[in-house]
């Protein structure tokens, strides 16, 4: 701690002693500072006071600097503002000539020279900044020291230097990179020329000056991680010479710009062919509405091809493609009366008819539903009708004939004793008799069979492949497969890889059992290469990769087939019908009632008649007006759980079930709208 | 060219195949190794001599190892040599025997 004291009198002389006795010490053990010398004013009149600023020296340098004492500058200062007249003291010893270095201590272009004479002894004083040797001992920093003449005098300064720091970072996807840097600089310290002064504070100026990385280092770095693409060079240079730390970005890839996948336009208007005919009051149907059905002539456009456009491909920075998405294109499966344009972007009517459209994820199917109108009865003279299209009869069916329409049949006459099959709707003005009836049944089962067969599909592609790596194993003998073509190895991949695909085989098994009555020849081939091939766990008709092949092909065909629209326009209306068996794949109406029929139906039933006598099935619900009979024959009504049974008026004996739910009314009601309750309790 | 040895302590028994495991090695892996091993708790088969394996002679190894395994053993298939491993691996037998079989 320093202690000081400022004190003010008419000379420095009485200044100081004034702060001497304040202090309470001699002129030895203080610092002594003039601050302001007196002025002598005219008659007393302008004069200034003396300023003088004591202080104590602490006890070390007290101790160190005991013997210098006498020559240290304040004292002299003192003295000479004692003794000396002010006018001398404004010309300070700051410009000294050769004559008065004597006792100083100077720094000349980072040379420390000194002229130490006797008592007059400059004083130098370490510091932080600079490290001082005086004759190669080394000095603290904060202590003063005494120089004599000969004494070697040495400093250090150190400089500061940090080295930049840098680093590449290629992205994920390898279309950035980019250049972070820590800035590396040094800090130039210099001593501070000084000159003569009795004591000499060494202190350094600093200077701190950015050390830029070589650009070279980095494209050599680049080089080496196979960065060539998109390089920015200014970049580099700009990030090497940064003065701050950052992050550049160097070098970056092209994007690949993706392409459009190819569509279809349809050019005709096809959407009117879903209204559904509508039956007049009479009971006979409108059939006008379905002449509304849209046409198209001969050489009519149907539609446009749009195919995909290809995007363009980027390229990533290590100079590699960087693939656009993939693009689809639409598949055109021209059916029936159209063709594709030469160029294959336009789909043309071949023929007279009503355009039909599917579209189905990127398969289009186009046709022209070609229609027969048959005069006349369906007689033994005629002989029975297959028709790929629709089907109007303006008369009957008669015994034992059978008329079948890949499409809608319109029969305005009777069905007498005669099989009538649709894939699509049926319309019957008059009666149905001893009939047997099947409307759209072949795409009920299309559609159970269509995710079934895209299992079947891709599992069994993927097993080509898992044979034929199998047949590159070194280890694998082929010795069993004359004996028992792929038998053995379809049993133990049936286990374990290829488990699924076993469950769908098995599972299209059972699906095309039930419908087994409706598929043709083809399907019947297709099951039994199923059989042969991989059901048959002892021996396989397959032997080789390519007999599996040909399997797969097979499916993908069938695959199409079933890749059918949605089941809404499948349909059956009747009038009457009597003593029949009817199976429709969707909703169906009847006008003036049923007998003694059996009838399953998919969607719902209405009649606008009466039931009397026979089993009855809608999956969807039915509402009837009357039902019941009052001789001996039953009549049973049955909903899936979850429909409705409405019956306006329900005659005593009737039953009525609702999934498993059963009930038989021994009364006759009205108004029923039998159901499952919450408790799964039948109630109406 | 099939043939196998089999080694038992108390409760174990280690068969050492040598040679294919293929069709006609069926008759023996049933008729007599089967029995032979039934009674051991712990039961290890040795396919450090085996080169070559064909479908058969793999659904034969699954069914004794089933067989073995529903009496309630512990069935280890050890040595496998790599070539006969990958045709194990591209066949999944993991999956079907339970990856802790092999050893």
């Amino acid at each position: 701690m320093e202690r000081s004291v400022i004190a003010r009198a008419k000379t420095v002389q009485d200044a100081v002693e004034q702060a001497l006795t304040l202090l309470d010490a001699t002129k030895q053990q203080v610092h002594i500072e003039v601050m302001e010398s007196e002025a002598k004013g005219m008659l007393g009149l302008y004069s200034k006071q003396a300023v003088v600023k004591v202080t104590l020296k602490t006890e070390e340098i007290l101790d160190q600097s005991l013997d210098m004492a006498e020559y240290s500058p304040p004292i002299s200062i003192a003295e000479a503002s004692v003794n000396i007249p002010p006018s001398r003291i404004e010309h300070p010893v700051t410009t000294p000539s050769i004559d008065n270095t004597e006792g100083k201590v100077w720094i000349e272009s980072g040379q420390v020279y000194f002229h130490s004479k006797g008592n007059h002894q400059p004083s130098i004083r370490a510091t932080e900044q600079v490290s001082l040797w005086i004759d190669e001992v080394p000095i603290l920093a904060g202590e003063t020291v005494k120089l004599s003449a000969g004494d070697i005098v040495r400093y250090e300064v150190e400089d500061k230097v940090v080295e930049p720091v840098w680093d590449i970072h290629i992205d994920d996807k390898a279309m950035n990179v980019q250049l972070r840097i820590e800035a590396g600089y040094r800090i130039i310290r210099q001593v501070v020329d000084t000159p003569p002064t009795l004591r000499l504070v060494l202190k350094a100026e600093e200077h701190k000056q950015y050390t830029p990385i070589e650009p070279i280092a980095v494209r050599k770095k680049l080089i080496e991680q196979k960065v060539v693409y998109g390089l920015y060079h200014d970049e580099i240079k700009k990030a090497c010479l940064s003065e701050v730390n950052d992050t550049f970005l160097i070098a970056e890839g092209e994007q690949a710009i993706a392409g459009t996948n190819g569509y279809f336009e349809i050019k005709v208007d096809t959407k009117t062919r879903k209204v559904q005919p509508k039956m007049r009051e009479n009971g006979t149907i409108d059939y006008r509405e379905i002449k509304e059905f849209p046409c198209v002539d001969d050489g009519d456009l149907i539609g446009l091809i749009y195919p995909p456009a290809i995007g363009i491909n980027g390229v990533n920075v290590f100079g590699e493609p960087v693939l656009a998405p993939p693009v689809t294109g639409v598949i055109v499966l021209t059916g029936h009366g159209t063709q594709l344009s030469q160029d294959g972007l336009e789909i043309l009517a071949t023929r007279t008819g009503m355009p039909e459209v599917i579209i189905q994820g990127r398969h289009v199917k186009v046709a022209i539903i070609p229609k027969l109108e048959h005069r006349g009865d369906v007689a033994l003279q005629t002989g029975n009708i297959h028709f790929q299209g629709d089907v109007e009869i303006s008369g009957t069916v008669q015994d034992t004939m059978k008329v079948e329409a890949d499409g809608n049949i319109h029969i305005k006459g009777n069905v007498n004793m005669a099989e009538i099959i649709a894939t699509q709707s049926l319309m019957v003005t008059a009666n149905v008799i001893g009939s047997e009836v099947a409307v759209g049944q072949l795409f009920l089962f299309y559609g159970q069979a269509e995710p079934i067969l895209q299992v079947i599909l891709e599992q069994t592609e993927f097993l080509t492949t898992a044979i034929e790596q199998l047949n590159r194993a070194a280890a694998f003998k082929i010795t069993d497969i004359d004996q028992h073509g792929l038998a053995p190895l379809l049993d133990v991949l049936f286990r374990g890889r290829f488990k699924e695909l076993h469950k769908q085989l098995l599972l299209f098994m059972r699906t095309i059992e039930e419908h087994k009555a409706l598929i043709n020849e083809e399907w019947q081939k297709y099951i039994k290469e199923i059989k042969n091939g991989f059901l048959n766990l002892t021996m396989s008709h397959f032997k080789t990769a390519q007999d599996l092949d040909r399997f797969v092909k097979r499916t993908a065909y069938l695959l199409d087939r079933v890749v059918l629209p949605q089941l809404d326009h499948i349909f059956a209306q009747f009038h009457y019908i009597q003593n029949s068996q009817i199976l429709v794949g969707g909703p169906v109406q009847v006008k003036k009632g049923c007998y003694n029929t059996q009838l399953r139906c998919a969607g719902l039933l209405e009649v606008t008649g009466f039931l009397r006598g026979g089993d009855y099935y809608a999956a969807k619900g039915m509402h009837i007006q009357e039902a019941g009979t009052i001789g001996s024959n039953s009549t049973k009504l049955t909903v899936k759980e979850g429909a409705v049974i409405h019956v306006d008026k329900l005659l005593g004996g009737t039953i009525l079930q609702i999934g498993s739910k059963m009930h038989h009314f021994k009364e006759d009601t009205l108004n029923v709208k039998a159901r499952l309750n919450e408790d799964r309790q039948f109630v109406w | 060219m099939f043939a196998y040895q089999i080694v038992t302590d108390e409760v174990q028994a280690t068969i050492y195949f040598e040679g294919d495991i293929d069709i006609d090695a069926g008759d023996v892996l049933e008729d007599e190794i089967e029995p032979a091993v039934a009674p051991y708790t712990n039961i290890i088969l040795n396919l450090e001599k085996v080169f070559f394996v064909d479908s058969s002679g793999i659904g034969l190894i699954i069914r004794l190892v089933q067989v073995l395994q529903e009496l309630g053993r512990n069935v280890y298939i050890e040595q496998t040599q790599p070539e006969v491993m990958e045709v194990f691996e591209l066949l999944q037998l993991d999956e079907i025997l339970g990856k802790e079989i092999f050893r």
